[in-house]
């Protein structure tokens, strides 16, 4: 009696090692993974709510100094804005006094990505005087969407209705930029 | 056999113990999990790429801006070199090969070498290549030319000053400050009180010492004098309303 007693005994015992190995053993590996997981995610919460705050932050100062950011966006555009170019020259054309008699633009082979930006090449003609040419190359460089004119080709044209004054054919190449 | 019973009660009890403990976890997991996606669903995605894409823009304004182009300098400066009797017919001027080409006729051929001198003068213009030079039947001479020139001194505005004119000692830099004007101005006063000393040290007793000579010494004086030049003038000057 005494014998069986003690190898129950002994079953129950290898019972609960068995247990302990299958069940805890397990629930502990699993614990610390969903621990692991929620140390992670609670990490990424506090990432994300910093990033938030700054964000906030920094749309206040975007708010603040909105002005001086629709210069800086006119400068340098998210998108090529062709429109804003075509209207752009032919105003100071106009402006400078010469007629502008052709515009082409094309997407430059060098593009100044590593820089941050793409380069666009405005080829362009006006017809007029050298000192209106002047006045339009001031004028040009003081816009304020950066025009960098690498070519300029003048040759003389026809003569004016009293044959006094020379119209000049100017033709001009000029790169501007865009954000990429 | 009790002792049995109460090793694997305990081993239950841990077990459940874990259970409720894993799953309090989960919990706080799956609310973590929530919180991330509410707080993805807060972004405004538009703004933040309007602050990235200006953030990019203003990176690039800096090195842009410094690298500036002024074509306006650049002919302003071709026109003021340019000699009354050149015509020019035609241009290609260009940034990339900073080189500007051109075709002009001139009066005569001293006009196209004073043409090159002046474009010499400059210390932008680095080099000047005379392609072809050719006599009109009008008379005139026909030339084409090629000017190299310095980008940065041509065509780029911005000046920047050497290192060490940061760092100049004191008195230079009042030096600095003063215009040139002032300075020319303090010189031509110096140099005029400079000479009023000399006239008053050298020349008047020279002329108080002639004025006592006698008669005769004078006339030969005078003859002495009568083709000198520089302080002698000056003593000459002195003597001739002497009456002998």
């Amino acid at each position: 009696m005494s014998m069986n007693k003690g190898l129950i005994a002994s079953i129950i015992f290898a019972a609960g090692v068995f247990a302990f190995f299958v069940l805890v053993l397990p629930e502990f590996t699993s614990i610390n993974n969903a621990r692991a997981a929620l140390k992670t995610r609670q990490a990424l919460i506090e990432e994300k709510n910093a990033e938030l705050k700054k964000v906030t932050e920094l749309n206040k100062q975007y708010k603040i100094r909105q002005a001086d950011i629709d210069k800086i966006i006119v400068f340098m555009p998210e998108q090529k804005r062709i429109d804003q170019i075509v209207s752009s020259i032919q105003q100071i054309a106009s402006q400078a006094g010469l007629s502008l008699a052709e515009i082409t633009t094309a997407g430059s082979a060098e593009t100044g990505e590593a820089a941050g930006y793409k380069k666009m090449v405005i080829g362009f003609n006006v017809v007029g005087q050298y000192p209106s040419f002047l006045n339009f190359l001031k004028l040009l460089e003081q816009n304020l969407r950066l025009y960098d004119i690498f070519e300029i080709d003048a040759s003389l044209t026809t003569s004016g209705a009293d044959g006094a004054q020379n119209l000049v054919n100017f033709s001009v190449k000029l790169n501007t930029y865009y954000l990429q | 056999m009790v002792w049995s019973l109460v090793f694997v009660f305990l081993v239950m009890g841990f077990y459940l113990g874990l259970m409720f403990y894993k799953n309090s976890i989960l919990s706080s997991l799956t609310q973590a999990d929530e919180q991330l996606a509410a707080l993805e669903k807060s972004r405004d995605k538009n703004l933040e790429q309007k602050l990235l894409n200006l953030k990019g823009q203003l990176s690039v304004v800096g090195p842009l801006i410094s690298s500036h182009l002024f074509w306006s300098q650049g002919l302003s400066k071709i026109q003021s070199l340019v000699q009354p009797q050149v015509q020019f017919k035609s241009v290609n001027a260009s940034s990339t090969a900073a080189k500007i080409v051109f075709q002009a006729t001139a009066a005569n051929y001293t006009t196209v070498a004073k043409q090159i001198a002046a474009f010499y003068a400059d210390d932008s213009i680095t080099d000047i290549v005379l392609n072809k030079a050719s006599s009109l039947p009008t008379g005139r001479v026909d030339f084409t030319m090629q000017l190299m020139f310095d980008l940065n001194k041509f065509l780029v505005k911005s000046i920047k000053l050497p290192e060490q004119t940061k760092e100049l000692p004191e008195q230079t830099k009042e030096l600095k400050e003063l215009p040139a004007e002032t300075l020319l101005e303090q010189w031509a006063r110096e140099l005029k009180e400079g000479v009023a000393e000399a006239e008053k040290k050298i020349i008047e007793p020279v002329v108080g010492k002639v004025k006592e000579l006698p008669p005769l010494v004078l006339r030969f004086g005078r003859f002495l004098f009568s083709t000198g030049s520089g302080i002698f003038d000056k003593i000459r000057s002195k003597l001739i309303p002497i009456s002998l």
